[in-house]
């Protein structure tokens, strides 16, 4: 289990035809984050040590096990749409958004609908844009294990890779096989991109923080150049010895770059 | 069980290439690379394959068993109609048995009724269209989304029914298919549309929906425990619906070689284990990829004995439990009746070439069942 040093409440919030749920914990202005395809781990040290200088929304996505997806649910577009809707009713806005591997997608498409409702974007190792030289590794012909193996750059010395993945590994069913399924659902083809994505976030005036980790092999770190050439002034922070999942692997870094900047700006 | 129908099957093996080299790749598909690939042999096999259907035709089978399967070494048959296409000019009596079109990985179903029309009335009505979900690999290699595969399934049956029977033009407003026009002008001879089997191994679900449609449903070569169980299903769910299950609403596909002696059939048996285990050695994630199945597929399909490495007690447990049928005319005649009897089937699929047989080894099963073992397992 976490060693939490933040109390953090779980909430079932009714919303667009489901429940969302949502930890929430710390206090300071509101950040969202959103999780990857690694689906929704519960309250982890990154949301803990983000959660010192902000109160932290932290979802599980509709169609990521704890969430149920309703039925209009089946893209990222959907997603966005799905989240600023609870922004809207939770009167959240503006709110800081922090996005994950798909997240960092939703969060970008976000950022495109309604950009006045968000004070500061972060994408992280971000799905959504199409590399040009290298390619988006195929998690989706690959081993689960391997994948997740794959999302680090030093398994060995990552205390939350032990305590998320170093158990036993449940190869079937389960919220986690329910959010490969809507990984699935909504990257499959094009495979984990909006070609257009590009061209609308040069509408983005928000300041962004693009965060990669140096060693990615899921997401290329050009990726994370083309996200900065498309979003006008955005940022763009490596995190060396990390691989696509700096939340599990670099959590106090990656909040501390997050918060830093969200400071700043 | 006298009108019990019997049919001939290969896959169409390619066997071009070393299946020992299966240890280098997550499976012998999907990424093995086609540089291995010899289309001067493909071209023989082909042939070959083709003129083996002539004799099963001539021999008396009641129908011819095709399929489809793709970038798979063990099926050469990319595309199940243009085999069934060949099959309507160069056979005279057997049934078209297509077992069948994966329909999910289709884009165009509207197409594929076309073909099937054009097909059914070129073999002056012997097609009998059947319809498969496809394992999930068939969708990777597709690039159809694995997770819309029942959906995608369901609807495109939805659409080549409609465009057999519904007079055109009319539109079609799906949530995968959506049609301006719905007008073929390629229609199947028989009325009111050629008739609807359903394959498949494992999912529960598939017999459910084949049982509500009462199309026959076709158990490839399950173990017999697991397809009494599929059967019962099928069983119940005819109740269910106030029908009562006849022979002809289930069938079973069992590989089985004949020769003249025990010795040679012993022999020439052992190229259903050619692939070496390699039939099912699949990643979970390209058999049954996340959203694809309701129940671990992967899993119950791992367990089938022929999926196994060969060697003797291999082999000899494989003919124990029926997975494989190998002897003289005498001795198939009678496990085939037992399994017919036990399961209670209206249709017998007979695989009885795989892997190296030789044409002529391949002609002569072929004879020996029309000749000594059909006769008299219809005598029954």
């Amino acid at each position: 289990m976490t060693t939490s040093t933040v109390q953090f409440t779980e909430e079932r919030v009714k919303i667009a035809g489901t429940e969302l749920y949502v930890l929430q914990g710390g206090s300071g202005p509101p950040i969202l984050v959103l999780h990857g395809v690694e689906g929704f781990e519960g309250w982890l040290p990154f949301h803990d040590a983000l959660a010192e200088q902000a109160t932290v929304y932290a979802p599980a996505h509709p169609g990521y096990g704890q969430t149920s997806c309703p039925a209009w649910v089946e893209t990222i577009p959907h997603q966005a749409v799905f989240y600023h809707w609870f922004l809207q009713e939770q009167a959240l806005t503006p709110v800081d958004v922090v996005g994950l591997g798909i997240g960092g997608w939703i969060a970008a498409q976000m950022a495109v609908m309604c950009p006045q409702h968000i004070r500061h974007l972060a994408l992280v190792d971000a799905a959504g844009v199409r590399p040009q030289h290298g390619e988006v590794f195929d998690i989706f012909i690959t081993p689960w294990r391997q994948v997740i193996e794959r999302c680090f750059y030093d398994t060995t010395h990552s205390p939350e890779y032990q305590r998320l993945f170093g158990g036993e590994f449940q190869e079937f069913g389960g919220p986690r096989e329910a959010g490969r399924t809507m990984s699935i659902r909504m990257c499959f083809r094009p495979y984990m991109y909006d070609r257009s994505l590009p061209g609308m976030l040069e509408k983005v005036r928000i300041p962004t923080l693009i965060v990669w980790g140096a060693q990615d092999q899921i997401i290329p770190v050009e990726c994370g150049q083309l996200y900065q050439r498309a979003i006008p002034g955005a940022t763009l922070q490596l995190i060396e010895q990390c691989g696509h999942w700096p939340q599990f692997e670099r959590p106090q870094e990656l909040a501390r770059l997050v918060t830093g900047f969200n400071a700043r700006s | 069980m006298a009108h019990t129908q019997y049919y001939y099957f290969t896959e169409q093996p390619y066997t071009g290439y070393d299946p020992a080299i299966q240890g280098e790749y997550p499976a012998l598909r999907l990424t093995l690379p086609n540089s291995l690939y010899d289309a001067k042999l493909a071209s023989e096999l082909y042939n070959r394959y083709h003129d083996e259907y002539q004799v099963a035709d001539e021999a008396g089978f009641d129908g011819i068993m095709i399929n489809e399967h793709h970038t798979a070494p063990f099926c050469m048959q990319a595309s199940i109609n243009i085999t069934g296409a060949v099959l309507a000019k160069i056979t005279r009596r057997a049934k078209i048995v297509m077992l069948g079109n994966p329909l999910p990985v289709v884009d165009n179903p509207l197409r594929l009724a076309e073909e099937l029309a054009m097909i059914d009335c070129i073999s002056r009505g012997r097609l009998v269209s059947g319809f498969v979900r496809g394992g999930g690999v068939e969708s990777l290699a597709n690039n159809v989304n694995p997770a819309h595969n029942r959906e995608r399934f369901e609807e495109a049956h939805d659409v080549i029914l409609a465009a057999w029977t519904r007079p055109g033009p009319f539109r079609w407003e799906g949530k995968h298919f959506q049609y301006r026009v719905i007008n073929p002008w390629a229609l199947p001879l028989q009325k009111p549309h050629p008739p609807i089997m359903v394959p498949g191994t494992a999912s529960p679900e598939t017999v459910v929906w084949a049982a509500k449609h009462r199309y026959p449903y076709i158990v490839l070569g399950s173990f017999l425990e697991q397809t009494q169980e599929l059967i019962q299903i099928y069983h119940e769910t005819a109740e269910a619906e106030g029908y009562e299950m006849q022979p002809e609403h289930i069938g079973y596909l069992i590989r089985c070689f004949v020769a003249d002696t025990h010795e040679k059939a012993q022999e020439q048996g052992k190229n259903f284990f050619w692939q070496n285990g390699a039939l099912n050695k699949q990643p979970r994630e390209w058999m049954a990829p996340p959203g694809y199945a309701t129940v671990n597929v992967a899993g119950i399909r791992r367990l089938r004995a022929i999926s196994r490495s060969f060697d003797s007690l291999a082999y000899e447990e494989a003919q124990k439990n029926y997975q494989l049928v190998v002897g003289t005319p005498d001795q198939v005649i009678e496990k085939l009746r037992y399994v017919r009897n036990l399961l209670g089937v209206g249709h017998l699929f007979l695989w009885s070439h795989d892997g190296y047989m030789t044409h002529e080894d391949t002609v002569r099963c072929i004879e020996l069942m029309g000749k000594e073992v059909l006769p008299v397992l219809r005598e029954d």
